[in-house]
């Protein structure tokens, strides 16, 4: 397929590697990709502070660079994005007509980077003898707002990684946007409960889907002289050891 | 709307109602979670326990509850149940109801050799007492009790003492709570009060440690009557 | 205005209080760790969960009908009803009713509702002796606190702190075990029981065909604050209502399981009013009084789905702000992620309309709840209600914001900047990004740009 990848601004401004690993990844299943310049930000910084009318113009730009660029599918690598646009950009264009006759079909078209990797695989995972070990951190977006649970876990695996769980599993980073700096305190308090949990577990590779979760475990883990590193699925896949894989 | 005649209506029902009435009827798009696909959101809730032997399920749900439950299939095990719980040498006398099963059980723990009085004035009773009343029904499900201050012509008889006595006729089990609640809609037992109770009076309000006893009888018996 | 301090500063503050932190790590994990086993005596939770969304949906549908028919068979079986516009109505009629019967000592089981018209405090005022009987409010009533729980009001507090509380209401030493503790307040308050003149209640459910109040405890308060004193007064919600015990039943599968991870309360009370003839005991009069207070603004809004609550308190114990911070922190007598969206709907002028930004907007709360209230999303339709009071400045850079990132050219430059600087603070983000300074070292970032990353010519 040829598939537009929107990279989103906080890769684009922190992490553009992992941009690229997710090109990588998806090019290993087949696809072309391109990258959809011309889309920004999705708006959900402004939608989350209850900023709608900011949001709206940032948002119809990268639904016009969805809607303009010839793809067959659009591939986000951070589960909040895709959330905002998938629940969210609905509400935020229902009374604006030029944005609400295109947005529907957009959005169907929008999947998170392990949604479409697991979607487009063909073959079923294989279990590998050796397997590496390294903490999952599934985030509040991926499961409650996309219900993608199985995805990441189906795309670790035919990497040769076996996603391991905690005691603090489930619990919110404490990131939430904005949330992070209008409630320092709170949001680091929130973050120490998920680390303290980590701390705990088997392993000391920390992955998951959504950039921003990890940058605020990992601001806070590197703060605290925590024994954790923190990478993407997409880098972590895509740098996996070719000779634990399976294609993705 | 009609006044009511009674006069002990006040506050402006009309304008109350007809500000509800409005905003109820206004457009709203709720979240939904889960569309019950159900024709019948009321129509009970299915739960996973084996309901097949009522009797063997309110056992095991009331000792999980912490009641301490006699199940009696004869006379020699009623009077065994009676006096196990005659020589509780922490009961100074045993307070009984007036119903049937109550006064039948109350008579045997005097030949036993208890001191048993009538309740005459339920309010008097204390902190210290021992009471034995019948209960209405009891639930499978969970090893409730349900009682009826029209049977027992008290509110208070089950909730001062210190210890209550249920006997529950094994024929009265029912599935589960909502067969106790059509039956209080449907005045099976009538009653200004009818109370579902699950064993012990209890409070978690402590750092979470369960603690018996708070406002109610901190020790539950129940003997369940299966004689024919 | 208050002078209370921001919510910052609450939350922080809580956040800072190790003691605070471990009371309420305590109560949410073992709360927890009930539920799961709770939860799986029903065959199908999930549709369980949609039954009593459907139920209490179509409750506020038929608001109108409910509650004349409630009201009806309450002043048939010789009740008295009153209906309360505002929370002050409903306590001038409760005072209303005590001076008529001469009272002075009232005994209360536990009411959020009491609470949010303040009535303990005006009936104080007008000279009445108040007893909270729950025990867990009791003794935040004794320590001159709110409750800070929907459900478990004194769970910010331990043991030791409690032992201390108690002890000064007892004429000997009080031992510091929980039995003795409890044993102490089943005494002390059977005093009060037994000297009391009216009995307040509030209601969990209303079942309207039957004129019946429903009020569910664990300790057996309400059985006592309704079976001593000679006149007995609930107080409801209006929306806390539901058509036949058929609704109740679905209602009360769910009520203990998710507050509390029990099966059922251990004692469920459904009254009809006062006694009867052939009784020996029991109040002689009974009163329901039927309270708006803001609720009906809210009914057939875009919040209207608030209304379906049945406070169970199960998304205080999800929320990972809540288990942080804890209730006192939020200001008002809801706590938790329904009382962030309760609070600045009932009220609005309380100055605690920034509840609704004190949330990740995780989605636990809507993941648990038993009636599926978006509560998240319904934070964020306050967000957006509050945006319009953002000052001029707040405004100014959000239209930058919008203006730069709106344009994939302006776009591009402001990233190139933030590279030049190195730091994210050269940004057009509102909002004080000095702030993520706080404990967390610096957001990185990438000194090349994805677009010339992405064009390099591949080996």
């Amino acid at each position: 397929m040829k598939v537009g990848l929107f990279p989103t601004c906080l890769v684009a401004v922190s992490a553009p590697e992992i941009a690229m690993a997710a090109r990588s990844l998806l090019e290993q299943q087949g696809h072309e990709v391109v990258l959809l310049e011309a889309a920004t930000c999705c708006g959900q910084p402004a939608w989350n502070s209850g900023q709608r009318d900011a949001a709206r113009p940032v948002a119809a730009a990268s639904l016009r660079a969805f809607v303009d660029a010839d793809v067959d599918a659009i591939v986000i690598p951070s589960g909040s994005c895709t959330a905002m646009i998938r629940d969210y950009w609905p509400h935020l264009f229902t009374d604006h007509a030029t944005e609400a006759s295109t947005v529907a079909t957009a959005v169907d078209r929008t999947m998170e980077l392990t949604e479409f990797l697991a979607a487009n695989t063909t073959e079923p995972v294989e279990a590998a003898d050796d397997t590496d070990a390294v903490i999952y951190h599934p985030s509040c977006h991926m499961t409650r707002l996309l219900g993608l649970v199985d995805a990441p876990l189906h795309t670790l695996g035919r990497s040769g990684y076996t996603p391991i769980s905690h005691n603090a599993t489930g619990r919110c980073c404490g990131f939430g946007g904005l949330f992070s700096i209008k409630f320092p305190e709170l949001s680091v308090a929130m973050a120490d409960d998920v680390l303290d949990g980590m701390v705990d577990a088997d392993a000391t590779t920390v992955t998951g889907c959504d950039l921003s979760c990890l940058l605020q475990l990992s601001s806070r883990a590197k703060f605290r002289g925590l024994d954790l590193s923190f990478i993407h699925v997409a880098q972590l896949v895509a740098g996996s050891d070719p000779a634990h894989r399976q294609a993705p | 709307m009609t006044a009511p005649p009674s006069g002990r209506e006040s506050g402006d029902r009309s304008s109350f109602l007809a500000k509800v009435e409005h905003r109820a009827s206004l457009p709203t798009t709720p979240h939904l979670i889960h569309v019950a696909e159900k024709d019948d959101p009321a129509g009970g809730v299915a739960y996973t326990a084996d309901l097949s032997d009522l009797v063997a399920t309110f056992t095991a749900a009331a000792r999980e509850h912490k009641s301490v439950v006699y199940v009696v299939h004869n006379d020699a095990e009623h009077l065994a149940a009676v006096l196990d719980i005659a020589s509780d040498s922490d009961v100074e006398e045993f307070f009984v109801s007036d119903e049937a099963e109550a006064r039948e059980f109350g008579n045997l723990l005097e030949q036993a050799g208890a001191t048993v009085r009538p309740i005459t004035e339920p309010r008097q009773l204390t902190q210290r007492d021992t009471v034995v009343t019948t209960a209405v029904a009891g639930v499978a499900l969970t090893g409730s009790i349900a009682l009826s201050s029209g049977a027992s012509g008290s509110r208070l008889l089950t909730s001062l003492p210190k210890s209550h006595i249920a006997i529950v006729p094994a024929a009265s089990i029912v599935p589960t709570p909502r067969d106790i609640y059509q039956g209080f809609a449907e005045e099976r037992w009538l009653g200004s009060a009818l109370i579902i109770a699950t064993g012990p009076s209890r409070t978690g309000d402590i750092e979470m440690q369960l603690a018996f006893g708070v406002h109610g009888p901190g020790q539950v018996v129940i003997v369940v009557d299966a004689r024919p | 205005m208050t002078d209370r301090p921001s919510l910052r500063a609450r939350a922080a503050a809580a956040a800072d209080d190790g003691g605070l932190r471990s009371n309420l790590h305590r109560a949410v994990t073992h709360r927890e760790a009930r539920r799961p086993e709770a939860y799986a005596e029903l065959t199908d939770a999930n549709e369980a969960h949609g039954a009593a969304q459907r139920i209490r949906l179509d409750t506020l549908r038929n608001l109108p009908a409910l509650l004349g028919t409630m009201a009806d068979n309450v002043l048939a079986a010789g009740g008295y009803v009153h209906w309360a516009d505002t929370g002050d109505s409903a306590v001038d009629y409760v005072e209303s009713v005590l001076r008529r019967r001469n009272a002075t000592n009232i005994v209360k089981a536990k009411s959020m509702l009491t609470e949010e018209i303040h009535l303990n405090a005006r009936l104080e005022q007008a000279g009445f002796e108040v007893t909270e009987t729950d025990l867990g409010e009791w003794i935040v009533q004794l320590a001159g606190q709110a409750p800070s729980h929907i459900v478990a009001p004194a769970v910010h507090l331990n043991r030791a702190e409690i032992a201390d509380i108690l002890g000064k209401e007892s004429a000997e030493p009080l031992a510091g075990d929980v039995t003795s503790l409890t044993q102490f307040a089943r005494s002390r308050l059977r005093e009060a029981f037994l000297d009391a003149d009216v009995g307040i209640t509030g209601v969990n459910f209303a079942v309207a065909e039957s004129g019946a109040v429903v009020i569910v405890t664990n300790e057996g308060n309400a059985g006592l604050t309704i079976g001593l004193p000679k006149v007995h007064i609930a107080l409801m919600g209006m929306e806390r209502i539901v058509e036949s015990w058929r609704e109740l039943d679905v209602m009360m599968s769910l009520l203990p399981r998710a507050a509390t991870g029990q099966s059922i309360s251990t004692y469920v009370d459904w009254v009809t009013g006062a006694r009867r003839d052939s009784e020996h005991d029991g109040p002689e009069e009974f009163h329901l009084v039927i309270v708006d207070n803001g609720r009906s603004d809210i009914l057939g809004s875009e919040y209207d789905q608030v209304l379906t609550c049945i406070r169970c308190g199960a998304c205080s114990n999800v929320c990972p702000v809540y288990s942080t911070i804890g209730g006192h922190a939020y200001g008002s007598v809801y706590t938790g992620p329904i009382g962030a969206v309760l609070t600045p709907l009932l009220s609005p002028d309380a100055g605690l309309n920034d509840l609704a930004n004190a949330s990740s907007l995780c989605g636990a709360c809507w993941e648990t709840c038993p009636v599926g209230i978006p509560l998240h999303d319904l934070l964020l339709e306050l967000r957006y209600r509050e945006s319009a009071a953002a000052g001029p400045t707040e405004r100014a850079a959000w239209r930058l914001w919008s203006t730069m990132w709106s344009k994939p050219s302006r776009y591009r430059s402001s990233l190139s900047t933030a590279a030049r600087f190195g730091s994210v603070s050269s940004l057009p983000l509102p909002g004080p990004i000095k702030r993520w300074a706080t404990g967390r070292t610096p957001i990185p970032v990438a000194n090349k740009s994805l677009r010339k990353l992405w064009k390099r010519p591949r080996s």
